[in-house]
């Protein structure tokens, strides 16, 4: 069995086992098993790791541009040329989707939104990227709030489109979801895993020790391994940063869509009242990814943003 | 683009595009950019039961469940971004009556690019039935891969047990084996006990762990009994299953598994289950086979050792103490041995208190603990009844004991009390114990009739050795007897000295094969037997003759040896024979010592060769000395025999000492170091030929004067110094004075005797009279020599008896020229 095959194989395993220490020390067992195979240097391995794309000069401010759960760096097709022509734009997919390695995949490292930060503050770091503004999309807007909490010094901003901190409704807090409907999610995911690779028949019928069957998909964007995407909806969906929004030294800018159903109107703006020092821009764009349907009214709130900085 | 159908198809093909649309075989949407519903088809309608006016105004997104909405939001709208079209997405609508419809979906993006507006065009499969089949499909690799997580916990758990060697350290492997298999929230392994009557939770570790009784109605108890798993029914929910655990048909324990919900086992799982019991069941009997194979040698070398170390100290309660020092803390913290007495009329109060580190101290009340004779008498019944095991008991200080008969010779000789915990429990059982403490009551017993046994031989010899000595000026003889170091038993040495009518004395030396009473028997009559002979018999050769017939008789006496010496004190001369025994050894002021090798044969009753005994004689000098000694003198372990006489030699030429310290000395120098290990006798003799100075004298104090000269050049004649010549001629003068003034009233008819000997560098003097002791009046000036006197001397004695002996003895401290 390969790495990947095992790692694989494992985290069926992981998925399916209802005790969280069992499967803890399955995962724990299994990622020792792929890093005892690891060699090369930590900052390869960094940039490697999270498939990072550096483009556009390299005196110019660095942004960092982090796609949400669901597609990967493509997300920033229609915005990351744009900025490139003035700014050092860093690109990157998170573990499990795109280019990312896979077998670096850790359930234990990725149990929270903190490991996704941790990502982040290594490619920075490899990076030697100061000064930095950070874009996240959806999830990843929290995922660069934790990383600006972590290492503030490295951050002069960020730019929050389409975030929310909590996904359930709470006590005298409305995310958009109900706690039925996170369930229902999680179990569509569940059984319904195989629509994000599209590509059933070698996933079911397949060996699992050859996913690599699995990767020739028929929709060659957004790849994300099926496994780690149902992990990663569960961190996302499950997670709560409210109390972290407070954190946050540097400015911001809240992105918020029209009828964007995955966080609401509510959600944004309780972010910017949340966030010390945010400013809140509300866009024409409806839905969830206005980077994608809308790319020319972010660029220009972006830029704004940048302009004050 | 078509062609012209046949004429029979013309009635169904004869279609409106409208109605191709509506009627496809496939759902059709029509959306506008931001989601609204444009368009629908009929086919869309019927399969999820909206109305098309209730469709029309709203979005799309509001359709999908909420999984497929997040899905749509987050991955299929931005494919459709990049890509322009998706195909064969899964998604969930929701009907109208709340039920979600499987589908899968075809989009693609049409724009317009006049406007510059987007339409986005979706066509709907049903895939109820293709999304059941991969639901079973996915359901059946899941199963599989759970079978395969379960295969490996197994292997998991049969490989680490298989490492195994002590039963109860497999319960973990078998707990963790059971949560990463099946999910378990509890996973208990219940052992069944020795009787096979009931189960214990082995998981808990301690001592009261919950337990089950076998014919109970309680699932572990049903699969115990019956050999066979109990969960749930076909189709039905447990939280618990219970399967046996059990190497080939023998039910050892239960395994069983708590779930925190009831869930349905399918028959893979349940199979797994029996598996884990039977795998674990027979790492459990494998581990058990070992440690009974560990237990029963650490056993078997505890006992050895036991028996081994209990033999060497030799009284009952050096072994009883022994064995208290061999059980703690091995067996146990605290040990008390409880004696029978001999009578078996009550118990030996005196139990052995554990040598240091004290565990007493520690653990109980000060002292032994007194058992009570309740307990004695329990422990003798369990004995006398036939079924002998182990009483438990409360040690006074409440914690738990056990009480042992200590047997011996079919009787219970004491008990043996062991209280606290052994260093490993799990090797000791009842067996073991029982076995320990008989072998521990046998020697117990076997020293204290071995004791029983010296006390009677160390009796008899004492009475023997102890005889009278012949007291005779011309002579003196001393012996020293020795037992043996190791075993303080009465080994088979003796000696005898006696005068006999023809006017010399006997001195013999034997050593009699065996130990013990029959051994001190056996010497007496050959004591006897020498004694008698030699009132008869002219020469040693004939003595041992006879002494042959003797012990002919006396099977005790067989192989016996002897050294026998006469010296006819007249003459100096010295006869000796010597039957098997070591060469008597002559000192001699002139020639030095030397071994009498002649007059030798073989021990007593052996007969081989010629009857007829060997003798020889020599001429002893006065002033000469003879040894006479056992084997056990001059053997020592490694050592051959010549070396212990060239040693003996050299010790015994000192003429210096004093016959008396001169036996002491030789003994213990020659014991030292490794000796010691056989008894051993010596007995010197002393030929002082004619008494040095020997005179009588009249009562009449004007006969002191010679007699003060003639003493005086005795003494010089023996190099004594002048000093030490005044101080003996004037104790002997105020002596003699006493004897005339005192015993005599100065009747010139009566004689004083004097006698005076020199032995090394010591004079011991004699002063007789055989008046009547009187004069009160006068006791102030008697007494007064004798306060003289015992300045003078180093001893005094007054013997009144027949007269007076006035006997003064000095150890010379200035040496003569």
């Amino acid at each position: 069995m390969g790495a990947e095959g095992e790692a694989a194989w494992h985290r069926g395993i992981e998925r399916e086992c209802p005790d969280e220490d069992v499967r803890g020390n399955l995962q724990r067992r299994a990622t020792a098993r792929r890093r005892g195979g690891k060699v090369g240097s930590p900052l390869v391995n960094t940039l490697t790791r999270s498939n990072v794309r550096v483009t556009g000069p390299a005196d110019g401010r660095t942004i960092v541009l982090a796609h949400g759960f669901g597609c990967d760096q493509n997300m920033w097709r229609f915005v990351a040329p744009d900025l490139a022509a003035d700014h050092r734009v860093v690109l990157f997919d998170h573990v499990g989707a795109g280019g990312s390695d896979l077998t670096a995949y850790d359930p234990q490292r990725y149990g929270s939104l903190s490991g996704y930060a941790d990502d982040v503050v290594e490619i920075l770091a490899a990076l030697e990227a100061s000064d930095v503004v950070f874009v996240g999309h959806s999830v990843s807007a929290m995922i660069g709030v934790l990383a600006a909490v972590a290492e503030p010094d490295r951050f002069s901003g960020l730019v929050l489109i389409g975030p929310s901190p909590r996904y359930i409704d709470d006590e005298g807090y409305r995310g958009g979801f109900s706690q039925a409907d996170i369930t229902e999610l999680l179990e569509s995911l569940d059984s319904n895993y195989l629509g994000w690779s599209a590509a059933m028949a070698p996933v079911i019928m397949g060996n699992p020790d050859r996913p690599q069957l699995g990767a020739e998909l028929t929709n060659s964007f957004c790849r994300t391994d099926p496994a780690i995407a149902a992990d990663f909806a569960r961190v996302t969906f499950l997670s709560d940063n409210r109390a972290d929004l407070a954190k946050v030294a540097v400015p911001s800018l809240v992105l918020q869509c029209s009828e964007d159903v995955i966080a609401p109107y509510e959600v944004g703006e309780y972010v910017h009242r949340q966030l010390p020092h945010s400013t809140f821009v509300r866009l024409e764009a409806t839905g969830h990814c206005p980077n994608l349907s809308a790319p020319e009214e972010t660029i220009k709130a972006i830029r704004a943003f940048l302009e004050r900085l | 683009m078509s062609a012209d159908p046949p004429a029979e198809h013309i009635g169904p093909l004869t279609e409106s595009a409208e109605e191709l649309y509506e009627n496809a075989p496939c759902g059709y949407l029509s959306i506008l950019p931001d989601g609204a519903l444009f368009r629908v088809n009929q086919t869309f309608l019927d399969w999820t039961g909206h109305r098309r006016e209730d469709l029309l105004s709203r979005r799309v997104q509001d359709l999908y469940g909420v999984g497929s909405r997040i899905f749509y939001e987050t991955h299929l709208r931005p494919l459709l971004h990049m890509q322009g079209e998706v195909r064969g997405l899964a998604m969930e609508f929701r009907r109208a009556d709340g039920t979600l419809l499987d589908t899968l979906v075809n989009a693609t993006l049409r724009g317009d690019p006049a406007t510059g507006s987007t339409v986005l065009r979706m066509t709907v499969f049903d895939a109820t039935d293709r999304r059941a089949y991969e639901r079973e499909l996915l359901a059946e690799r899941r199963r599989a891969e759970r079978t395969t997580v379960r295969l490996r916990a197994l292997q998991e758990m049969v490989l680490r047990c298989a490492a195994i060697e002590r039963a109860t350290e497999l319960v973990d492997p078998i707990i963790e084996a059971g949560t990463a298999a099946f999910g378990a929230a509890t996973t208990t392994v219940w052992l069944l006990d020795i009787d096979g009557s009931v189960l214990t939770d082995a998981s808990a570790g301690h001592d009261d762990a919950a337990s089950i009784a076998l014919d109970s109605p309680a699932p572990q108890a049903r699969a115990a009994r019956n050999a066979e798993l109990v969960g749930p029914r076909q189709g039905e929910v447990a939280d618990q299953v219970s399967t046996p655990l059990a190497a080939d048909d023998q039910v050892l324990g239960v395994v069983s598994f708590g779930f925190a919900t009831a869930r349905p086992f399918d028959d893979d799982e349940i199979e797994l289950m029996r598996t884990l019991g039977r795998q674990a069941g027979q790492a459990m009997e494998r581990a058990r086979l070992y440690e009974e194979t560990t237990r029963r040698a650490w056993q078997s070398a505890f006992l050895a050792r036991l028996g081994r170390d209990l033999d060497e100290p030799v009284a009952p309660a050096d072994r009883a103490r022994r064995l208290v020092s061999l059980v703690v803390p091995e067996l146990a913290e605290y040990a008390q041995i409880d004696l029978v007495h001999d009578d078996r009329a009550g118990w030996l109060a005196g139990a052995v208190p554990p040598a240091a580190p004290d565990p007493v101290g520690s653990i109980g009340p000060a002292g032994p603990w007194p058992l009570t004779d309740l307990v004695h008498e329990t422990i003798r019944q369990v004995q006398t009844s036939g079924e002998a095991r182990p009483v438990p008991l409360a040690a006074p200080d409440g914690r738990p004991a056990v009480g042992l008969p200590l047997r011996a010779r079919g009787e219970v000789v004491g008990t043996l009390l062991l209280a606290g915990q052994a260093l490993m429990p799990e090797r000791i059982d009842a067996e073991f114990l029982l076995d320990l403490a008989d072998r521990a009551g046998l020697a117990l017993d076997n020293a204290r009739l071995a004791e029983r046994d010296r006390e009677v031989a160390l009796t008899l010899q004492r009475s023997l050795l102890a005889g009278e000595r012949p007291i005779d000026s011309r002579f003196h003889v001393t012996a020293v007897y020795r037992p043996a170091i190791e075993t303080l038993e009465v080994g088979g040495d003796w000696y005898d000295t006696f005068v006999t009518a023809r006017g010399s004395v006997g001195v013999v030396v034997g050593d009699v094969v065996g130990r013990g009473v029959r051994a001190a028997s056996a010497m007496g009559q050959l004591r006897s037997a020498v004694r008698a002979l030699a009132q008869a018999e002219r020469s040693p050769a004939t003595v041992l003759q006879h002494m042959d017939d003797f012990v002919a008789t006396l099977e005790a006496g067989q192989m016996a040896t002897l050294a026998y010496a006469e010296l006819t004190l007249d003459t100096g001369r010295l006869r000796y024979a010597c039957a098997g025994h070591p060469p008597p050894l002559l000192l001699s002021r002139d020639t030095g010592p030397s071994y009498l090798w002649e007059g030798r044969s073989g021990p007593l009753g052996t007969r081989a060769g010629s009857r007829r005994r060997r003798e020889a004689e020599l001429s002893m000098p006065v002033g000469s000395r003879l040894l006479l000694y056992t084997d056990g003198l001059v053997e020592r372990r490694g050592e051959r025999i010549d070396e212990g006489l060239s040693r003996l030699e050299a010790l015994a030429d000192r003429w210096d000492t004093p016959l008396v310290s001169l036996t002491e000395q030789i003994s213990d120098a020659m014991l030292a170091g490794d000796g010691g290990h056989d008894d051993m006798c010596l007995l010197a003799l002393a030929f002082d030929g004619a008494p040095r100075f020997d005179a009588e004298i009249p009562a009449d104090i004007g006969t002191l004067r010679p007699l003060r000269t003639e003493l005086d050049r005795w003494l010089a004649s023996y190099t004594v110094a002048e000093r030490e010549r005044y101080r003996v001629v004037l104790a002997c003068s105020e002596a003699v004075a006493n004897a005339i003034e005192h015993g005599y009233q100065r009747d010139p008819a009566q004689l004083v005797r004097v006698s005076a000997t020199i032995d090394g560098n010591t004079v011991e003097l004699r002063v007789h009279d055989a008046g009547r002791w009187r004069a009160p009046q006068a006791t102030r000036d008697r007494g007064r020599g004798m306060a003289l006197i015992g300045r003078l001397m180093d001893d005094l004695i007054v013997d009144r008896g027949e007269g007076t002996t006035v006997l003064m003895r000095r150890t010379f401290r200035e040496a003569g020229r």
